[in-house]
């Protein structure tokens, strides 16, 4: 997997001295990735085109390749910037990857453990308002859908956006004044 | 206000929404890293599967059509038909001599 990865020594993953200190930085590294849980889900959600599905397996993933060490954390940015851009690269491998079963006709098994959305009077208004957002996203370009959700959603700025979506900081500030035009036309109409 | 801030800070409130609904449906850490994928199958709606059924029923179901029929010429019998051009069908039958004309050869006869 071609991300920022190296075989160096990093603050999360070092050389280890004894397997001790292995299992003491495997269960830190478990520690940092389940504080960043909630973050990494709603990019995975994203990446994925909002498929809740999808997104599980893409994180489950990410998770494994870190904590076994096939993805490996450099420090040349911040755990969530890294881990941001490693989901990023999954999701697409994995869209690749069921684009190509489609063709073939594997479809998988669908889940069916998933618990009924809950639908009370009083969030409807709430939910419509998500729905329209969630339709908005899907008329931009993946490029913008994901610039965009990288500086609103996740509180980044545009030159962090720039490293996860591995563009030029100049590529990612067109993407984000064209995202956020065509978006606030989608969603407020002409003025808001 | 202008119209641009105001317009930032409705987009940042419309993310907002979709955070605290995705927040609402969030997976449990340790369910997302214990999940299995399930396995890809293929369905009997596969194109791959169709292709496959097709190529059965054209080669193997109708294996009778691809025998020779007893009344196709074999090769040995066969003739072009630009044969009638030509003023004799012996014309090189045997190979000419090394540095003989083939059109000497043609108008004295030289050749059988």
């Amino acid at each position: 997997m071609a991300c920022h990865m190296t075989a160096g020594a990093t603050p999360l993953m070092n050389a280890h001295d004894t397997p001790g200190d292995a299992l003491v930085d495997h269960a830190r590294l478990a520690h940092e990735l389940e504080a960043l849980h909630p973050h990494c889900f709603g990019w995975a959600m994203a990446c994925c085109e909002r498929q809740r599905d999808v997104a599980e397996d893409v994180l489950h993933d990410v998770y494994v390749k870190v904590l076994e060490g096939s993805a490996r954390f450099d420090g040349r940015s911040t755990l969530k910037t890294w881990l941001f851009g490693v989901i990023r690269r999954t999701a697409s491998s994995h869209g690749r990857r069921e684009r190509l079963r489609a063709v073939l006709g594997m479809r998988e098994v669908s889940r069916t453990d998933r618990p009924p959305a809950a639908s009370p009077a009083d969030e409807a208004e709430r939910g419509d308002r998500v729905a329209r957002t969630r339709h908005a996203l899907t008329r931009l370009s993946a490029r913008q859908r994901q610039v965009l959700e990288l500086v609103f959603y996740h509180d980044l700025t545009i030159e962090e956006a720039a490293a996860i979506m591995n563009v030029s900081v100049g590529s990612a500030r067109v993407h984000y004044h064209r995202a956020k035009a065509r978006m606030a036309t989608l969603l407020f109409g002409d003025r808001p | 206000m202008t119209d641009p801030e105001r317009e930032h800070l409705l987009m940042r409130a419309a993310f907002e929404q979709l955070k605290s609904e995705d927040a609402r449906e969030l997976p449990p850490f340790s369910d997302v890293l214990e999940r299995r994928a399930p396995p890809a199958r293929l369905t009997f709606g596969s194109p791959l599967l169709r292709i496959a059924a097709a190529t059965y029923r054209a080669v193997v179901a109708r294996e009778g059509r691809l025998e020779v029929p007893s009344d196709v010429v074999s090769l040995g019998a066969w003739r072009p038909v630009t044969d009638g051009l030509l003023p004799q069908t012996t014309l090189i039958s045997a190979t000419p001599g090394l540095g003989a004309s083939m059109l000497d050869s043609l108008t004295t006869g030289a050749l059988p």
